[in-house]
């Protein structure tokens, strides 16, 4: 529902994920966004990105940041729902 | 114990299984099953509001609940007893020994307030509520009205679901699950809850139950707007809009691979809907375009009653939501955990006349205005109102105390606006309004007559869940013919 979605988009509890998510990133994988977002992708859908998707985050995290980027991460169908 | 069905033996059952569907399909067919074709509403996953037709054409768009929590005394409101007056202080005929929710009774108690005739129609209505009885020519009155519960929590359950336990589906529910929204920017469903807080049973007065979840109310008030509405600290509007369109792109490339996944789809239109609602609900929240008249005309500026101001501006809210198309809207008057037993609500148990003077001019000017507005814009010809509470109260008084007991055997609700009578009466309670004695109503009538004028027949709006189809009406409810214009 909406209600739903402004939760996991908006909410302070959400946000601290997302902010622990990126630490962790930033500590577990090796340098370089490439390995973070591999690492993530792991993490929360536990599999390896295609090569649009690691050329699609790359570009985003330039843009926004990685913080946006595990904030999407969590929002994002694939880790919230099993179809 | 490990016997396997043989091969002899399923063909047999199967037989008996498939011969049972066919009788039921050709019964069916033949009108002659007690329960008839349930009508699925047409959802596509990714619209889930858009607007969908009824059953048949109906007289009114979209619903107003003005739900009053506690339980509103029809004694001390719209239901003039004068035998009440004649016998006060004697004992209830009938009542020897009588204990209702909190105990005994003491002797039959007239109103503290005078009633008084009017309009063209003549109807008595208590000075408790004078403005609202200025309309008494607009409203149609369900004064035979019955319970199933003399408590609080299954009462409002009852009134806003037709169950009394938890985890039914809302009326606001089932009518968007069938009718979706006029509106695609703004939830089909809103409740408004008291400035004081929220009633009893809380969000269970406008859940899904086993409905979709998207057709869940969403709750917010002009003083609390919605939860999570804002973007986080420290994100600017470009960065945000930059994520939710990564966001987007991931779902989409996640969604390719199971084409027609009506769930994913629901939940990519549930963030798009969310989109529009961090733009639309600031707006619709925003009072401060309202002209001094209309604040005037609700009593929103109310500077002596900071209460009856602010249930005003929810009222406000309320008319900005009908007008802007939202299928159903719920007010609610009255709260419980900010104080029950009558501080924040209509539970009058001990001192009800010193209670009722605060919550009566808080009910009172704020909702007469949103009828008035709503009529003066012409949106009382598409908009059915209704008002009701969880149960009714005792024409006597507590034994040792000054109130009214639960009275779940004859109490008042009433509609106004779009398909129903004006100035208009229906059924009574006996002589002391104590139980429905004319034309004896239950709130399954009353849900299946606003269905039906919503164009929903409440027999057929049924959700097939855990082996039962399932109805806002269970398995009772007649129309009530007639209040309809």
């Amino acid at each position: 529902t909406p209600l739903q979605a402004l939760n996991l988009l908006n909410s302070g509890f959400v946000m601290q994920q997302a902010d622990l998510l990126a630490k962790r990133l930033t500590g577990e994988a090796a340098a370089g966004i490439g390995p973070s977002i591999t690492r993530a992708y792991h993490l929360c859908f536990g599999r390896a990105p295609t090569d649009e998707e690691l050329q699609d985050a790359a570009q985003f995290i330039n843009d926004a940041g990685l913080l946006q980027f595990c904030r999407a991460m969590l929002n994002a169908n694939e880790s919230v729902f099993i179809p | 114990m490990n016997r396997l069905l043989d091969r002899r033996n399923f063909l047999g059952r199967s037989g008996h299984g498939l011969a049972g569907i066919a009788l039921t399909s050709l019964l069916q067919q033949a009108g002659m099953l007690a329960a008839p074709a349930p009508i699925r509403p047409p959802i596509d996953p990714a619209r889930p509001f858009a607007p969908r037709r009824g059953h048949f054409a109906a007289k009114a768009k979209n619903v107003l609940v003005i739900f009053c929590s506690g339980a509103v005394s029809h004694l001390d409101t719209f239901d003039y007893k004068p035998e009440l007056l004649k016998r006060h202080g004697e004992p209830m005929p009938g009542a020897d020994g009588l204990v209702t929710f909190q105990g005994e009774q003491g002797n039959l108690t007239r109103s503290p307030w005078d009633f008084r005739p009017y309009g063209q129609s003549g109807k008595r209505v208590s000075d408790l509520v004078p403005q609202l009885a200025e309309l008494v020519d607009e409203l149609c009155f369900v004064h035979s009205l019955t319970g199933k519960t003399n408590t609080h929590g299954p009462g409002e359950n009852y009134m806003s679901t037709g169950f009394i336990l938890d985890g039914f589906p809302s009326m606001g529910a089932w009518t968007t699950w069938a009718l979706g929204s006029e509106n695609q920017n703004l939830p089909a469903y809103v409740a408004i809850p008291d400035p004081r807080g929220t009633p009893q049973s809380s969000v269970n007065n406008w859940g899904p139950g086993f409905l979709p979840a998207a057709f869940q109310g969403t709750d917010f008030n002009a003083a609390k707007p919605l939860r999570n509405l804002d973007r986080p600290a420290g994100v600017s509007a470009r960065t945000d809009e930059k994520t939710r369109a990564f966001l987007h792109r991931m779902n989409r490339r996640h969604l390719e691979q199971y084409p027609g996944d009506s769930e994913l789809a629901a939940r990519i239109s549930s963030y798009e809907l969310a989109a529009k609602m961090q733009l639309s609900v600031p707006e619709v929240s925003d009072l401060t375009t309202e002209p001094p008249s209309i604040l005037k005309l609700y009593g929103a500026d109310d500077a002596t009653n900071p209460l009856k101001a602010a249930f005003a501006r929810n009222c406000i809210l309320a008319r900005r939501l009908v007008e802007k198309g939202v299928r159903f809207v719920q007010l609610f008057n009255g709260a419980y955990q900010t104080g029950g037993e009558g501080v924040s609500n209509w539970d009058g148990h001990k001192k009800l006349a010193e209670q009722y003077a605060k919550h009566g001019p808080v009910l009172d000017q704020p909702c007469a205005a949103l009828i008035r507005d709503l009529k003066q814009r012409g949106l009382l010809e598409d908009t059915l109102v209704v008002w009701c509470t969880e149960f009714g109260r005792m024409p006597t008084f507590q034994k040792g105390a000054s109130g009214r007991d639960h009275n779940p055997d004859g109490f008042t609700g009433w509609l106004a606006g779009a398909g129903v009578k004006k100035g208009f009466t229906y059924g009574a309670t006996d002589a002391f309004g104590w139980k429905a004695a004319e034309n004896v109503a239950t709130v399954h009538d009353f849900h299946a007559t606003i269905l039906h004028l919503l164009g929903l027949d409440h027999e057929r709006l049924t959700y097939y869940h855990n082996g039962l189809e399932r109805r806002l009406t269970d398995v009772h409810g007649h129309v009530i013919s007639d209040v309809l214009a």
